[in-house]
């Protein structure tokens, strides 16, 4: 591990000048000791119900938006009007706790009140910013120092006023901290948690993650967590085990569509120091109390943010909801317990149900410009709109026929979630995809090839719906996706039909079939789909087209279309072999059909 | 190899209906000696169902062409029993003048046939004896032209005005036979339709259609005549001053009417002039 040698090589020289980091990150200490965790978090104060962290008590949103300065709103979610706003140089993440907000603006750390957006206090960033957060008491900043070969770390504490309370310093990479009810939790080389007393700097315990890396913490007003980017162990007396199995932990099974969203905000990136893309690829996720492991989520269910789609999967990744935000991303996104909130870039404010992702609550934050990001302090956010639960393959229709190109592999995720689905609804869905010129080419053949894989015969209507355009000199009509809704009414041929509906398809079928003016691949398919599903009851029009064509030369270049036709007239009863035999046998016959004639007559 | 004659009946039951007519008890020209004495049969027959597809297709014409319904026996065998493209036009095209009811039910088979030329000569029959709404408009939206056509020249002399909205996209396209369609359809408001095409149509077509109508003796409004001549008098070419000749060849000089006078006009000044 390169990075424990340069701290190995870093602190020693450090001792050897007498100067180094004092006694709190260090590489060897009394990791993972019950006791000592368990005496951590019997000082940390909790909220036993959801709430917001801020100390209103209300519904905030701290939303960033772009311009020249820059503005930040504070948004009361349950008043639905804005608390305050200011301009100000955002260049972070809003964090809230109690009275206090914290934010770096320019060069500098400002600490703010919640209520009204005053400024409290201007804290100089010595070196470059990692992180910053509060626990509504004090502020917490991690600060990188020092030169490239000899890189400190500083953790420190201030009063919300500015004044230094406590100064920890690392040789080695100290990550964005997290505070919650008198414990600074501070991860440490990636490999450790430092619990610290809030108060007075000092170590409580460290937990070293032993099969899971520490890179992400996560505060919410009931719980604490800590993990890696694909899942999180609950802060909690279990967690001296550091082992995923002997903790209480958690993840999910994402599709591979939905696989780039995290757990969330990378401690030790600095870019996610302020709101980024990574804040649109979001699990969400909340966790139920549990005495033991493994981690149980809050109605079994996670939500995964990608951009503008919101999708409800249980942790196995099995889909349940999905949720398509018109037009403009999603920037920021959190669960808040009763719903899953989510700002879009142009203010939209959502709740979604966690279970059912209906709409519970849409706000609109009136903003001047794109929102950049945005801190949604919503927990126990509870709207109680009763909107009817979303039509699920309405969402998914909307997901995968949105016109932005940009989400290729969330329209493939949406489509291949079609498959599970049974009704013409989806079917007509799917077609209206295929057909559409606009959908890009991969898209195009998934979507086939689940529509032909489905064998629903529900959605023979729909299907026979789209052979319903014929090819037409006045209006420029010309039938699209007719290989494809050929195809996949052939693949009914197998299955039990209404012999009513049946009959119809049979009829429309022919119809387009031998429209003049169809091109022969289409042509090919119809047939392919009249002979499927016909059963017999097709073999007068194929007869008939087959003798009243049979010295049509540009008939019978189309070969194999001639093939299908005369092994289907063949495969009837005697007459029909015997029509098939005079074909082969009449000189007037052109000579691709009787040689097709032939073949079908062969044993 | 003979036709089987119960695959055949398989093919369809309206050719069946069509070969299966009782033997005619008269030979064949009989009725007419006088023409019908000039066509060897069982020649002509032969090379009918021969595989020389030019001689094939003389044999059909002469056949199709014979006004004794005993000649077209011969050719409803081969056309319920399939032939070359070539002869099936051949012996549609003849039939058109002569056509049988017999004929007529053969030639519907035809109506949907992938050839163009097939298609419009079996259209032609099927049109001739009833002007089907529905397959005048499927033959006007037909992407064949000559297919068009016939549906066009239906839709004229059935006088359908349902398909005046398709006619007059193939006017646009400057497609003649729908041109001279919507003259057959004279109408003070549907020559303002077509006026007001005036820069979308083309000339040509404009002139056939608005000249066709302007000789309609039902179209006899003098302001409307008088709006469709000043209209013509704006088209370029040599319809709009056929159309204005014809106008005032077809108009008593007495009593004068504006329109004449000015469509006469109109032509004097072309013939001293530009014209």
């Amino acid at each position: 591990m390169s990075s424990l040698r340069s701290f190995a090589v870093i602190a020693a020289t450090a001792a050897a000048i007498g100067c180094g980091p004092n006694a709190v990150f260090r590489l060897s200490s009394d990791d993972n000791n019950p006791a000592k965790l368990e005496a951590a978090l019997a000082i940390r104060q909790v909220a036993t119900t959801i709430r917001p962290a801020n100390g209103l008590g209300k519904p905030l949103v701290f939303a960033v938006v772009s311009g020249t300065p820059r503005t930040l709103i504070a948004y009361d979610v349950e008043a639905a009007a804005p608390l305050w706003s200011i301009q100000a140089d955002v260049q972070s993440r809003v964090v809230v706790a109690g009275d206090v907000l914290v934010v770096r603006e320019g060069a500098a750390v400002v600490v703010r009140t919640v209520a009204t957006g005053a400024e409290r206090a201007k804290l100089a960033i010595d070196g470059e910013l990692v992180g910053a957060t509060t626990d509504g008491e004090r502020v917490f900043l991690v600060t990188q120092t020092g030169t490239a070969t000899k890189p400190l770390w500083v953790l420190a504490a201030y009063s919300p006023d500015g004044s230094p309370l406590w100064r920890n310093e690392s040789a080695g990479a100290l990550g964005a901290p997290a505070a919650q009810g008198g414990l600074v939790l501070s991860p440490f080389l990636k490999q450790w948690l430092s619990i610290i007393d809030a108060r007075t700097g000092a170590q409580l315990t460290r937990i070293r993650g032993i099969d899971e890396e520490i890179s992400v913490l996560r505060v919410t007003s009931d719980a604490a967590f800590f993990g890696s980017k694909k899942g999180a162990i609950r802060l909690d007396a279990a967690a001296a085990a550091g082992t995923r199995a002997g903790t209480t932990y958690g993840t999910v099974t994402l599709p591979a569509q939905l696989a780039a969203a995290d757990f969330g905000v990378d401690a030790f990136d600095p870019v996610q120091l302020g709101y980024t893309a990574f804040d649109r690829k979001r699990v969400l996720w909340r966790a139920q109390p549990t005495t033991s492991g493994p981690m149980t989520f809050q109605d079994d269910l996670i939500g995964v943010h990608v951009f503008r789609f919101v999708f409800g999967l249980t942790p196995a990744g099995e889909f349940r909801w999905a949720y398509s935000q018109p037009r403009v991303p999603l920037v920021a996104s959190a669960h808040a317990g009763p719903v899953l909130a989510a700002l879009s870039r142009d203010g939209d404010l959502v709740a979604l149900d966690p279970v059912t992702g209906a709409v519970r609550a849409n706000l609109h934050i009136d903003v001047a410009g794109p929102v950049l990001g945005a801190t949604l302090d919503c927990d126990g956010w509870a709207p109680t709109s009763d909107a009817p639960a979303p039509s699920t393959v309405a969402a998914l229709a909307t997901i995968a026929r949105d016109r932005d190109a940009s989400f290729e592999d969330i329209k493939q995720y949406a489509v291949s979630i079609f498959a599970s689905l049974q009704g013409a609804d989806v079917t007509r869905d799917l077609l209206a995809i295929v057909v559409d010129p606009r959908t890009p080419t991969k898209l195009h053949d998934q979507v086939a090839a689940l529509l032909i894989a489905r064998r629903d015969p529900a959605g023979l209507p729909a299907l026979l719906g789209a052979l319903a355009v014929h090819p037409d000199f006045i209006t420029g009509a010309q039938p699209v996706g007719t290989v494809e809704v050929a195809q996949a009414i052939a693949a009914l041929g197998t299955v039990q039909l209404d012999p009513a509906a049946a009959a119809q398809a049979v009829t429309v079928i022919g119809d387009l079939a031998f429209d003049p003016a169809l091109a022969p691949a289409p042509r090919l398919e119809l047939v392919r789909a009249l002979v499927a599903i016909g059963h017999g009851s097709e073999r007068g029009r194929l007869r008939q087209a087959l003798v009243l064509s049979r010295a049509d030369p540009a008939f019978a270049a189309e070969t194999d279309l001639v093939t299908v036709m005369a092994a289907a007239v063949a495969a009837g009863g005697p007459e029909d072999r015997e029509l098939v035999r005079w074909l082969a046998d009449d000189a007037r016959t052109a000579p691709a059909v009787a040689a097709a004639a032939r073949a079908a007559l062969a044993p | 190899m003979p036709v089987p004659r119960l695959a055949l009946l398989l093919v369809c039951g309206l050719a069946a209906t069509a070969t299966a007519q009782p033997a005619r008890t008269a030979r064949p020209g009989a009725a007419r000696a006088g023409k019908a004495a000039k066509i060897d049969l069982a020649a002509t027959s032969a090379a009918l169902v021969g595989t020389d597809v030019a001689a094939a297709a003389k044999a059909a014409a002469t056949l199709g062409g014979s006004k004794d319904a005993a000649f077209h026996e011969p050719l409803r065998d081969l056309l319920a029993t399939g032939a070359h493209p070539d002869v099936v036009v051949a012996g549609l095209t003849a039939l058109a003048a002569t056509a049988q009811p017999a004929d007529v039910a053969l030639a519907a088979l035809y109506q949907d046939a992938r050839h163009p030329q097939v298609r419009a000569a079996a259209l032609r029959i099927v049109l001739a004896t009833k002007p089907d709404p529905a397959v005048v408009m499927t033959a006007l939206r037909s992407f064949d032209e000559p297919v068009r056509a016939i549906g066009a020249d239906a839709a004229g002399a059935a006088g359908l005005r349902e398909a005046v909205p398709a006619l007059l996209v193939l006017l646009d396209k400057g497609e003649l036979p729908a041109a001279r369609a919507l003259a057959k359809l004279p109408d003070e408001t549907l020559a303002k339709t077509i006026a007001a095409r005036f820069g979308i149509a083309p000339d040509a077509a404009l002139a056939v259609a608005l000249g066709g109508m302007l000789v309609q003796p039902s179209f006899s409004a003098e302001p409307a005549r008088l709006e469709v001549v000043r209209t013509l008098t704006k088209l370029s070419g040599i319809e709009p001053l056929a159309a204005l000749e014809a106008y005032v060849k077809a108009t008593p000089a007495t009593p004068p009417t504006q329109s004449r006078r000015e469509a006469d006009g109109h032509l004097k000044s072309r013939q001293t002039g530009d014209r």
